[in-house]
């Protein structure tokens, strides 16, 4: 603070209006570049896996096991990023564990996004008992632990792709159905729509025409923020041995096998934790500022 | 507002009955139990004795009412695994029970002696150094996997610097470097939560106006600003505990630590039914309650939320 003048609390006090008045509409208006190119990056490299790495991710070579990372002393260019307690190249991993992650997050939330969409409108507009009912589901729904319950459904089911989906779909959509029901509701009590109704316009047709068209932004902040929280998931329940089958590789699974051997092989862990940190902190800055962006009323979403 | 808490309660009970189904059913999908516990060659009668003695040939809706009757009554029933022994899920549970809650509590310590101040100075010095290294550290945390960060503190401090051990529980060492990593993802939540609601609050003409009558700095935002701010927050809180509670399972593994979490965890893969179900109920139980335990503080201290 230049000027020094001595007031009992000026500091703060004109930090706070300034920005209020300027600050943030101005930063938020910036293009979140940062993330949306590691995003960018990791979607290519997944894409790509199989033209940037020779190696097959699960093929199992005991003689080139524990090999450290190209810049560490003893590494070597054949494994750049060093290979795992099975000669596995953890390179070839960490590109095909992307695959998986993307995949997982994209299947679950087409899931959830379907069924809270649509769950959330209906009992937005119809309201009364189907209102109560479907939101009494939903109370009971996101009272479960999620990877409490993901872990023992994973168990009990067998782990496979489909299941896992199926699962993390199914976790989520509640989330999603309260926040859409919300704003149905506001949508719903608009003059248009209310007029729309009374000169005798099919409710399905409101639905499509008003109802849906105006809870897409609030679905679209959901949706990103959630991509985070799915890939979290994912790789908690692939460390717990609860996720995808054994013949995948995945982030977590690697992270869960770096656990072992921590002590020789550091590498192991390092770089798969990076990479979900990484993409994950990615989606949430992200959410955060398609959220700030399209409006400022859903700030404390 | 007695209307309003009897709802919450009645929900709240609801939401139990459904977990407590949900896992009944699902723990069943696994597969028979009685051949896990049974040698591969074994015969027909060998496989109905054990199904009979696990209770598993009743029908199962007398299954799971006899479940929830003795629930009720307190007796989570006798673990597969130590049933010639008779050892009861409850004398199981309540072995490990209090190395989680250790674990936890700490880590609810950690969360709040960091998360509270943090979040308020972040909001106080608003786009200061400490608010944008508070930000950046919050963003991190709540993307960082627990169970790597743990991962990477066992690297760091019992593998390379060896100041701290790795894992088990021996002494209060042993208790650092679960309790970090399970706080961090909480305090970045906390922290976020009440910095926004902070500079909200000290925005407002009250605050003003208390620092118009000359009231000391401290005593504006900790008793005033925070007294308004901290109810926003206070909801946040049982998603602290259920991050906890999930957490502990994540982390009690990674560290070897003999809690609940990693009861769980040998159950399940042993297909004990009646310890993962009280597991279960008892982390869904303290889970629901705390919610419900909130949701009635919140009506309680908030009289806009009364007639809600």
């Amino acid at each position: 603070m230049a000027g020094g003048v001595t007031t009992a609390h000026p500091r703060p006090r004109l930090t706070i209006a300034a920005e209020t008045a300027a600050g943030p509409r101005r930063s938020i208006r910036l293009m979140p570049w940062l993330p949306i190119g590691v995003i960018g990056f990791f979607v290519l490299v997944a894409i790509a896996a199989p033209l940037l790495t020779s190696y097959d991710p699960l093929k199992i070579n005991l003689v080139d096991r524990l090999h450290p990372p190209i810049w560490v002393n003893g590494g070597s260019a054949d494994h750049i990023l060093g290979s795992d307690g099975f000669g596995r190249d953890e390179l070839a991993r960490l590109l095909y564990g992307a695959r998986v992650s993307f995949l997982v997050a994209a299947f679950a939330l087409v899931i959830a996004v379907a069924l809270g969409l649509s769950l959330g409108v209906i009992a937005g507009y119809v309201g009364n008992t189907v209102d109560a009912m479907l939101m009494r589901l939903v109370d009971i729904l996101l009272a479960l632990p999620t990877i409490l319950v993901a872990l023992v459904v994973a168990v009990a089911v067998g782990p496979s792709f489909q299941n896992l989906v199926l699962l993390l779909g199914l976790l989520i959509w509640p989330r999603i159905a309260r926040l859409i029901r919300g704003e149905t509701i506001v949508v719903k009590k608009q003059d248009y729509v209310r007029y729309s109704s009374a000169i005798g316009v099919p409710g399905w047709v409101v639905v499509v025409r008003h109802v849906i068209p105006n809870v897409l932004p609030t679905l679209l902040v959901l949706t990103t923020l959630e991509i985070g929280h799915v890939i979290l998931v994912e790789a908690s329940l692939s460390f717990l041995g609860a996720g995808l089958p054994a013949s995948s590789v995945t982030w977590g699974k690697m992270i869960a096998d770096g656990r072992a051997l921590v002590a020789t092989g550091w590498w192991i862990a390092l770089f798969p934790g990076l990479a979900i940190t990484a993409t994950v902190m990615s989606f949430n800055s992200l959410g955060d500022w398609i959220r700030d962006y399209l409006d400022p009323r859903t700030r404390h979403l | 507002m007695g209307r309003v808490v009897i709802t919450r309660l009645a929900q709240a009970g609801f939401s139990l009955l459904a977990l407590l189904l949900l896992v009944f059913s699902l723990v069943r999908l696994t597969g028979d139990p009685a051949y896990f516990y049974l040698p591969p060659d074994a015969n027909r009668q060998q496989v109905e004795f054990t199904r009979r003695q696990l209770g598993m040939d009743l029908p199962l809706p007398v299954q799971f009412a006899t479940y929830v009757g003795n629930v009720l009554q307190g007796d989570l029933g006798i673990s597969f695994k130590g049933r010639t022994l008779g050892t009861r899920v409850v004398d199981l549970v309540g072995q490990r029970l209090p190395n989680t809650m250790i674990m936890g509590g700490a880590a609810m310590v950690l969360i709040l002696c960091i998360g509270v101040p943090l979040g308020i100075y972040a909001a106080y010095w608003r786009g200061s150094g400490l608010d944008r290294g508070a930000r950046l550290m919050a963003a991190l945390g709540q993307s960082v996997p627990s169970f790597w960060l743990g991962l990477l503190l066992i690297l760091v401090f019992a593998v390379w610097i060896q100041v701290l051990p790795s894992g088990g529980f021996s002494g209060p060492s042993n208790l650092i470097l679960p309790a970090i990593t399970l706080s961090v993802g909480s305090i970045a939540g906390l922290s976020r939560l009440l910095r926004s609601s902070m500079i909200e609050v000290l925005t407002s003409d009250y605050i003003g106006f208390h620092r118009m009558k000359g009231l000391p700095e401290r005593s504006v935002i900790w008793k005033h600003a925070l007294r308004n701010a901290g109810l926003t927050t206070l909801g946040y809180l049982g998603v602290v505990t259920a991050s906890l509670l999930t957490g502990s399972v994540l982390v009690e593994t990674v560290f070897v630590w003999p809690g609940t979490g990693r009861l769980l965890i040998e159950s399940i893969e042993i297909r004990d039914f009646p310890v993962v179900q009280g597991l279960i109920l008892l982390y869904g139980g303290v889970y629901i309650g705390l919610n419900l335990f909130v949701d009635v503080l919140y009506t309680v201290l908030n009289p806009r939320l009364r007639t809600a």
